[in-house]
């Protein structure tokens, strides 16, 4: 048993609940998000493998009640089983693995782009929002002193911190930061004029200090070897950050394409075994580094797909989906409600959870935000995630 | 459109499986009423108390100031013509040269149609292929338009169309590839951008991009989609708080059944089934209101004027808020003009606040504005289009796909952190010495009879841009092998990250000569030479087609090898998309053959053929489903004894009561499915007529149906029957069969039909076939040579450039010293009169102070 194990095993107890709050202040805490691209199909993810009207939509893609692991976990649809794709994440069922059910938000949008800008920004398909979902909080919370960075994408684009105020960048740029030119010019009574001054500044300061601390803390050092292709590069550097507690409180890393139009029984398990190894090998890192308990792990997706599958062995853009959270501090288990399949609108599950509520936890319980943005779209179906 | 065309001409359709068109235009609606007297700028001015503009020689950084703000960045030489000259004389200049003209010619493919329906019985191959084909268009149209802007003699026209790109926004995103969607949109805002705002409106709301992206196409009456009428009046016209959410629904309502066709070509239309036709009240009027009645009412509003007013000083004075009674009194010209843009802009530049010092340098240049501008005002073409797009998508500005429908915002929504690094590197790339950077190659042939061959790719680099070899097979076992090839524009994924979708691909032709001696061309491998990857970033080359005398072929009818060890069957589905070194190989001569074979025309034409470019099989319900069973058919283009139709549709159909007929429905043809409709035929709420004629004497009211037919269409009727036993071999065929038994059930279903066709009832004295111009078997290889019409176009990244072009910022800098009155001024005044900023000695300064952002 490691130290971090060790405390763990000692706040169970109740003897080291003073501890936990020392560490807590002095270590920093890391939201990972991790974006399924393309849009996972939640349906054959969490599925409901007992549900007649699972077999009826999914004939010929259905996943097979042999080929799943159980949960322990009814709802309305019967057993929920976890495609056992996954299967390299059988050791946190039931520890800190929480799957979020009926996720999904008021007037779906069907378009990648679209809806990916919605989930980012805190959006629906009635209102479209500017800001990336995160940021207020972060900028609230955190000073330049002890974060000079407040998020950074591994891949993708900046729609995660869409209009922040504070500095976010992209990790793949380093480099291309560090040669920043810096305006060294005295402010000038041009708003604009110091608001880019400003901006070149706080970006080559921010890079310059990950980069050599990031130098330090190579991947060679880190405890666990990541597996090979485009995710575990992403989740290695993630490690890397988190190793050498440069203060990045939210990174997004991106896997997928999840879009399975066409092909899905070969190309979807792919993906979730994939990400399950990742996630299952990103964990045993952390735990060895005694720094699982400040990381919170969490994933989102345009949208799920749709019921029922279509004409090319696949499935079209749904609405509602599974999501999962992983983390030292996650209590695992089955959140929300698996929507009904029998009471489909327009070949649609109905979401049972405004995706928000679960921004509202990360808020909260995670970042410790007191003025608690997302409020308004608590739903008490997520009491004692994290 | 594709027209309907006589018999004999039809035959024309052979050369090919495009026709060339004409554009549809938003039919006139018949409610728009603009006031009869209308009154010009001058003259509005004249009885106004708007405060004018001082009528005084422009100083140089007036000039630069003025031609920025209302068209892009100008060099110094423009600059120079200018100085001294009243101000009056320059807001005549621009509104007298102002056009949305373009000086380039439109892509071809821009008048030819594609089919975008009856792909239901598509292997995903052609699909992949359509698909990439209408992104391919996308990404010229995008270069067209950057080419557009860096040529046009009228800046504040293209400035005025992407105002209305950003104002009436419709993403290509959001059109599901349907990329004559995109161009119609775009044509409808440079038609009417300078013009009738009442008659922008009015096509706006018959637009078939704006109608998809808002998802108007599922607005009915018995289930109203609010998203276009809440984003009419939220974005498009009023502005937030100026209507109640009952003013959305109800104008959701009104809008309803305004649809894109489905089938024929992409056009409007109206829908009855779907229209609402009860009352409304919208705006507190009242009255049974269609789409067409929107644009009025919108106009009628108050806060429609004011709202346009906004917009335009945002866009042309700036981003600080107006004074309310500016806007009043633009808003109250705009009115008395009849809703005149031109009019409306030439009152803001002929009034006092559009020069006024304080709104010098408080917006920041749109991407576009930095780019082109730059390249304009350095006279520097050291970048090729292809370059310049991946450059705007860097700084966040994809053309013809803004990030939402608000569109790209303004000011500070530009100075984003990653933005900026990509503006700044933008600038940097625009400096870098010709030579370092991958310049245009203006292509040289040698003789008009060279021997050319193009090819099309795309691609992302990682430590430096794809290379390719072009690899070819010709006459009986020789060879011939490119030099490599590198890529100008590939997506750098080490700094952007990889392409988020194949829509924003950004694609680049390659002219190749071949040596005179290389004809009887076999095989064309493109070759995908060094790959490599690594954290964050991924080195991947796309081929999107091959041309070679006049014939080409996507990348996806072509075979890949090795594919990618992790992925075998990636290379299958997407034998294009080179992810790990290896070669995608085109079958030149059995691509070729197949694709003649496809324009053989049919033998002796007859009269009493069903000549149809295809008998589309559209859908067939699964057996289980049990009730009504029907077989939907779809002729693209029909002509039949003399008769011309856009589109014909029926149905096989075996009814609840177990009985054989054909179905015609009066919304499934284009023009009228008969000459007469029966009286007897069945009407549903919408009026709309439906026709079952049964195979057998099943029911009076059946038979009824066929007597009152005309002769004529008595004989369509039958020619319908004699398709059947066609429409089996196509049930047959079909991969569509999602059910144990239901291959067998049809099969017997349809051999009924042709029993039935076959019988005297039905026979026609003269057998009728079925000449189908571009269809036959479904096959892969087949199929795909069917594609034709590929976007091959090739400028070589090589472009005009408005005023012309220098060889290297040396140049410009003599250019400044020549222009007396710029030499002896301080450059920082002429960029922008603020403060006492350092002076720029270079074209290196300018393009890399910060001062470039601002406007």
């Amino acid at each position: 048993m490691n130290r971090r194990d060790l405390l763990k095993a000692m706040a169970m107890a109740g003897a080291a609940a003073p501890f936990i709050q020392l560490r807590a202040a002095q270590q920093k805490k890391y939201l990972v998000l991790v974006e399924l691209k393309g849009a996972n199909d939640g349906l054959n993810t969490l599925v409901p493998y007992e549900s007649d009207n699972y077999r009826k939509l999914r004939r010929r893609i259905g996943v097979k009640a042999t080929d799943v692991i159980d949960l322990g976990y009814t709802s309305q649809e019967g057993a929920l089983g976890l495609n056992n794709s996954m299967s390299a994440l059988e050791k946190s069922i039931g520890d800190d693995l929480a799957l979020i059910t009926g996720v999904g938000y008021p007037n779906q949008n069907r378009s990648h782009f679209k809806s990916i800008a919605l989930w980012e920004t805190g959006g629906d398909g009635n209102r479209g929002a500017q800001k990336g979902w995160v940021t207020e909080t972060l900028e609230r919370l955190y000073t330049p002193a002890d974060h000079p960075v407040l998020g950074a994408t591994l891949q993708g684009s900046m729609g995660l911190f869409a209009r922040g105020e504070g500095v976010y960048i992209s990790m793949a740029r380093l480099n291309q930061l560090a040669d920043i030119e810096v305006d060294e010019k005295p402010p000038t009574n041009n708003r604009l004029l110091n608001l880019i001054s400003k901006r070149k500044t706080d970006l080559s300061q921010a890079s310059k200090t990950l980069e050599a601390e990031l130098d330090r803390y190579s991947a060679s050092r880190l405890p666990t070897r990541m597996p090979h292709g485009d995710l575990g590069g992403q989740l290695t550097d993630v490690m890397r950050v988190i190793g050498a507690d440069l203060g990045v409180p939210v990174m997004h890393v991106q896997h997928g394409s999840f879009d399975t139009h066409e092909g899905q029984p070969w190309r979807h398990p792919r993906l979730l075994k994939d990400l399950a190894e990742n996630l299952a090998a990103f964990r045993q890192g952390l735990q060895r580094m005694g720094r699982w308990d400040d990381v919170l792990v969490m994933t989102y997706s345009e949208f799920g797909r749709r019921a029922g599958e279509n004409g090319n062995e696949g499935t079209d853009h749904g609405s509602a989906n599974t999501h999962f959270m992983m983390g030292g501090r996650v209590n695992g288990g089955l959140y929300g409600e698996h929507p009904s399949l029998k009471r489909l609108v327009d070949g649609d599950m109905e979401h049972t959870l405004d995706y928000r509520a679960i921004y509202d936890q990360v808020c909260q319980n995670w970042f410790g935000d007191s003025a608690q943005p997302w409020a308004g779209f608590r739903d008490d179906a997520l009491k004692g995630l994290i | 459109m594709r027209k309907v065309l006589p018999l004999a001409v039809s035959l024309i359709l052979l050369a090919g499986c495009q026709q060339q068109t004409t554009v549809p235009q938003a039919g006139a609606p018949e409610t728009i009423k603009v006031p009869a007297n209308t009154v010009s700028a001058q003259a509005w001015l004249n009885t106004s108390s708007l405060p004018r503009m001082l009528d005084q020689p422009l100083s140089a950084d007036e000039v630069a100031y003025v031609l920025r703000k209302t068209g892009f960045e100008p060099p110094p030489d423009e600059v120079q013509r200018w100085i001294n000259k009243p101000r009056s004389v320059l807001v005549s200049h621009l509104m007298d040269t102002l056009s949305t003209d373009p000086v380039i010619p439109e892509p071809d493919w821009t008048d030819e149609s594609v089919r975008y329906w009856g792909h239901g019985e598509w292997p995903e191959a052609r699909r992949s292929a359509f698909r990439s084909a209408r992104q391919q268009e996308v990404s010229g149209l995008r270069q067209w338009w950057i080419s557009q802007m860096l040529a046009t003699p009228s800046p504040m026209g293209e400035r005025l169309v992407m105002f209305w790109e950003n104002t009436f926004v419709a993403g290509f995103s959001g059109l599901d590839e349907k990329s004559h969607a995109q161009w119609y949109h775009h044509e409808a805002l440079r038609q009417h951008g300078t013009g009738s705002y009442a008659d922008l409106l009015a096509a706006m709301l018959r637009d078939p991009a704006v109608l998809i992206y808002l998802d108007n196409n599922n607005n009915r009456e018995d289930a109203p989609n609010e998203n276009l009428a809440r984003e009419l009046l939220e974005l498009y016209t009023l502005g937030e708080s100026n209507y109640t959410e009952k003013d959305i629904k109800e104008s959701a309502r009104a809008l309803a059944g305004w649809h894109v066709s489905e089938f024929g070509d992409l056009s409007f239309q109206v829908s009855p089934w779907a229209q609402d036709r009860s009352r409304k009240t919208i705006f507190g009027q009242r009255g049974n209101f269609n789409g067409d009645d929107m644009a009025q009412l919108i106009l009628a509003h108050p806060e429609a004027s004011k709202h346009v007013s906004r917009r335009l000083w945002k866009e042309f004075i700036s981003i600080e808020s107006p004074p309310a009674e500016a806007i009043d009194q633009f808003a109250d010209a705009f009115v008395e003009s009849g809703y005149r843009i031109d009019t409306l802009l030439e009152v803001m530049l002929n009034s006092a606040y559009f020069w006024d010092e304080t709104y010098r340098a408080t917006s920041v240049k749109s991407p576009v504005e930095l780019m082109i501008g730059a390249i304009r005002a350095s006279k520097q073409a050291t970048l090729n289009l292809q370059q310049i797009d991946t450059t705007l998508a860097a700084m966040g500005q994809t053309l013809f796909d803004p990030p939402d429908v608000s569109g790209w915002g303004y000011g500070e929504y530009w100075l984003d952190p990653a933005y900026l690094i990509e503006r700044d590197a933008a600038m940097s790339a625009l400096l870098a010495e010709v030579g370092m950077q991958m310049a245009p190659k203006p292509m040289m042939v040698s003789s008009p009879n060279a021997n050319l061959l193009k090819v099309k790719v795309a691609g992302e680099a990682y430590n430096g841009p794809p290379q390719y070899q072009v690899q070819l097979e010709y006459g009986d076992n020789n060879f011939w092998y490119s030099e490599n090839q590198t890529m100008t524009a590939a997506r750098d994924t080490e700094r952007l990250g990889r392409y988020k979708d194949e829509s924003e691909w950004v694609w680049e032709t390659q002219t190749l000569e071949l040596p005179a001696e290389i004809t009887d061309i076999r095989k064309v491998g493109v070759r995908f030479l060094y790959d490599a990857a690594g954290n964050g970033g991924d080195r991947n080359l796309f081929v999107g087609g091959v041309e070679y005398q006049g014939q080409s072929f996507p990348g996806a009818a072509g075979t890949q090898f090795p594919g990618c060890n992790r992925d075998k069957e990636g290379a299958k589905r997407h034998p294009d998309r080179l992810y790990c070194a290896g070669t995608t190989t085109l079958d030149w001569s059995e691509l070729t053959r197949l694709a003649s074979q496809q324009n053989r025309p049919p033998d002796n034409p007859q009269a009493g053929d069903l000549v149809t470019r295809e008998l589309t099989l559209l859908w067939f319900k699964p057996p289980s489903e049990g009730g009504w069973q029907g077989v939907d058919l779809m002729f693209d283009g029909l002509s039949f004894e003399g008769r011309e139709w856009e589109y014909f549709g029926f149905k096989f159909a075996r009814n609840d009561r177990g009985h054989y007929e054909i179905g015609v429905d009066e919304d499934r043809c284009k023009p009228s499915c008969f000459k007469k409709w029966p009286r007897e035929a069945w009407k549903d709420k919408a009026g709309l007529r439906h026709v079952s004629i049964g195979a057998r004497n099943y029911e009076e009211w059946s038979r009824k149906q066929y007597f009152q037919l005309s002769s004529e269409d008595k004989r369509l009727i039958k020619a319908l029957f004699a398709t059947a036993p066609q429409v089996l071999e196509k049930i047959k065929a079909s991969p569509r069969h999602r059910e144990p038994g239901s291959l067998e059930t049809w099969t017997k279903r349809m051999q009924f039909f042709v029993d039935a066709g076959d019988s005297g009832s039905w026979r026609l004295d003269e057998p009728v076939r079925l000449v189908e111009l571009t269809s036959g078997q479904q096959g892969g290889a087949m199929a795909m040579a069917m594609m034709g019409g590929m976007d091959m176009s090739d400028g070589g990244g090589v472009y005009p450039l408005a005023g012309g072009k220098l060889g290297s910022p040396a140049e410009w800098q003599q250019l400044v010293k020549n222009q007396p009155e710029l030499s002896q001024l301080p450059l920082e005044q002429w960029i922008v009169s603020i403060d006492d900023g350092e002076r720029f000695s270079s074209l290196d300064d300018w393009l890399r102070s910060p001062l470039i952002n601002l406007k």
